[in-house]
């Protein structure tokens, strides 16, 4: 990093290419779209880039890089630059969102998966921009409550609260479809 | 549900309460069976949304990503690295030697020109004056004693 800060681009796209996919995964599950997480993923290095002197090797690189990533994401989108992407759930109308098919040893499977993928996403579009970057940080990235609190520049008890509320939510949501989409969907396979 | 430990059910699945904190979690579990069911769904949960598949960016990005650094104005401690090489430091430094020579050496000579313009200046200013005395015999020097001569006799010196 501080190779970065003193332009060294060589070093900058090896940060890149060990970092970039976590980036881009915390911005699609922000904007639950493919085209704009990837525009947030190059603002973000791109901001990384120019603000590298400002890393002190006191903090953690991770904890440094999710901070801009988030502070950014979330600034785009009061800005009103992006809007987060309602997702329809199963049954609604609204535009499907691309998910890549996890990989499963079975069409039914797959398609199970593509379900409960859109059922997370309409579940995670419906939480604050706060409960959802919190959400995402500790669900997909493993990220401590103590280091989100820190991305977050809250206590580590509204962290706590912050998760409790979006996992609880999206427990639900998934709940619901369990109960009631998920014996169709195991039919038609 | 209105159990005082509902807040902190994620917490005790996701093992960040303290010692003291989840002991208090366990033991109320064992008595209340809408918490167990919230934290059996909250456990379920989570080990389903591990399983999810990542979103893959494109190839592309690391492209436009890198080229659009490369566009980007340089950090000034770099540049000024840049200046500081040795290629650029040696010819810039004979240079300003050089230059530094020519502004002394011109110096001293505007010193003297100047130096000589003032005399110069002096003879002609009292041309008249020094013509006159020269054909006494006295020379430039004896100009200031002949000017004061009156004022020297007042004063009765000799």
């Amino acid at each position: 990093m501080l190779r970065v800060a003193a332009g060294d681009t060589a070093a900058f796209a090896s940060l890149y290419d060990r970092h970039h996919r976590s980036v881009a995964r915390f911005a699609h599950r922000f904007v639950q779209d493919a085209e704009k997480a990837e525009e947030l993923t190059q603002d973000i290095f791109v901001k990384l880039f120019r603000h590298a002197g400002r890393y002190r090797r006191t903090a953690r690189f991770k904890t440094f890089l999710f901070r801009v990533a988030a502070n950014h994401c979330l600034n785009e989108v009061r800005r009103g630059e992006y809007r987060v992407t309602h997702v329809a759930e199963q049954g609604e109308e609204g535009r499907p969102v691309e998910i890549p098919a996890p990989e499963a040893h079975s069409p039914d499977r797959a398609l199970e998966g593509r379900e409960l993928e859109r059922t997370v996403a309409a579940a995670l579009s419906r939480l604050s921009d706060r409960e959802r970057t919190a959400f995402a940080l500790c669900r997909f990235e493993g990220m401590a409550y103590r280091d989100i609190a820190e991305v977050l520049s809250a206590s580590e008890a509204a962290v706590k609260s912050l998760i409790h509320r979006a996992t609880l939510s999206v427990a639900r949501a998934v709940e619901a479809w369990q109960a009631g989409a998920q014996p169709p969907a195991r039919s038609e396979a | 549900m209105s159990c005082t430990v509902e807040g902190d059910l994620t917490a005790y699945v996701d093992g960040e309460l303290s010692i003291v904190e989840a002991a208090r979690v366990r033991a109320h579990l064992a008595t209340c069976s809408g918490c167990r069911s919230t934290e059996a769904l909250l456990r379920r949960t989570v080990a389903e949304l591990a399983a999810l598949p990542a979103f893959e960016p494109s190839v592309g990005l690391r492209r436009r990503v890198l080229s659009e650094v490369e566009t980007l104005p340089r950090p000034w401690s770099e540049r000024l690295l840049h200046l500081l090489r040795p290629a650029v430091l040696a010819p810039a430094g004979v240079a300003l030697a050089t230059v530094a020579v020519v502004a002394v050496v011109a110096g001293q000579r505007a010193q003297e020109a100047r130096a000589e313009r003032g005399a110069e200046l002096a003879v002609a200013e009292n041309y008249e004056l020094l013509t006159d005395y020269e054909v006494v015999g006295l020379a430039p020097d004896d100009l200031e004693v002949v000017e004061q001569l009156d004022q020297l006799k007042k004063e009765g010196r000799p």
